[in-house]
């Protein structure tokens, strides 16, 4: 019969895994999962197998490189899958009801490009962008910081997105003469696009917190032990 | 039997999406184990080209995961989306076709010799 490995000889495999540079828990679970299955059955098919030898048995199943490739592809595959949510968010802002909010916020811009100093307006717009985008990082910053007490691959990757709000500053600082000549339906659009990545970014953000509460509820400081 | 996996190795996705169709939902030490089964052993698929090949797939958006609790510790379950299920179709249509192809080829080839 196989013998179920013991509290401590799993947290001796999460140690393992730690020592072997795996620093998210998310991808931790997934390995040590796996080590204890192959371990209990190298132990009942051998018994006289100690734990550490039928580990070290195990451990080279996973070739030279170890854990190394496998942190890495999960890393590039959670950014994969949050890059494609955030753009089916982002699409969703441009579909009925939602529609009507994003053709909404073009009209105002347009009407304060058209009211004011198309300057003044490129300005206030690109460094309501960069403040919007760090206050939204401040503040997942120091949610983070409060509730969690595991690192989850998970939720690292978010930030990526965020480069495009810096875009107007950039534009308007090597290329601003060029800027404040277009014409004002493009400069609406274009600060309009930006605004709803941005909204896109913040709906993702919060998808992306949920799925790893639900999926990892102990790596959160608010998780309750139950036996 | 297998002499080589290198020819498998093009295959591994093909192979995992196969057996989630077959098994509703797995996880990684499990596939590990079933193809193992399946093939006496002659084809091995380490664990260094197994996870990134699922970690891919779920990117893709092809596989969704669980977490279970199974005795002290946890389990990620992998499971087909509907996207998944779509491209386990084509994909093993696309071998099946790959194969005819291989034997059409490698039978006028042996009969012109």
């Amino acid at each position: 019969m196989k013998n179920e490995l013991t509290q401590e000889q799993v947290a001796q495999l999460f140690d393992f895994t730690r020592k072997h540079y795996v620093e998210y828990y998310d991808v931790q679970v997934e390995l040590v999962d796996h080590l204890a299955s192959s371990i209990e059955t190298e132990m009942e098919q051998n018994p006289n197998l100690s734990f550490e030898q039928a580990l070290n048995k195990v451990f080279s199943g996973f070739g030279i490189f170890g854990f190394d490739g496998i942190a890495q592809t999960k890393g590039d595959a959670v950014a994969k899958q949050q890059r494609k949510l955030w753009q089916q968010k982002f699409l969703e802002l441009l579909q009925w009801p939602n529609l009507i909010k994003s053709i909404c916020i073009f009209i105002i811009i347009y009407l304060l490009f058209s009211l004011f100093d198309k300057e003044s307006i490129i300005i206030i717009f690109s460094g309501l962008l960069v403040v919007w985008s760090l206050s939204l990082l401040l503040k997942e910053g120091i949610y983070t910081k409060r509730t969690l007490k595991k690192k989850l691959v998970l939720i690292s990757h978010r930030y990526q997105y965020l480069g495009f709000c810096y875009a107007p500053i950039y534009i308007y600082q090597f290329f601003g003469d060029w800027l404040i000549a277009q014409q004002t339906w493009l400069l609406s659009l274009l600060f309009t696009v930006l605004i709803l990545e941005l909204i896109a970014y913040q709906i993702t953000s919060k998808l992306i917190f949920k799925e790893a509460k639900e999926l990892y509820p102990e790596a959160f400081k608010d998780f309750v032990v139950s036996n | 039997m297998f002499k080589s996996n290198q020819l498998f190795k093009g295959s591994l996705t093909t192979i995992i999406l196969s057996l989630l169709e077959q098994n509703d939902k797995m996880y990684g030490y499990e596939i590990t184990q079933k193809v193992k089964e399946l093939t006496q052993t002659d084809l091995k698929i380490t664990e260094g080209a197994l996870y990134p090949a699922l970690h891919k797939l779920e990117g893709e958006g092809l596989l969704t995961v669980t977490i279970e609790k199974v005795g002290n510790r946890n389990r990620k379950y992998y499971q087909l989306t509907e996207n998944g299920k779509t491209e386990t179709v084509n994909k093993l249509a696309d071998l099946r076709d790959f194969i005819e192809q291989m034997q059409l080829i490698l039978n006028t080839k042996l009969s012109s010799q």
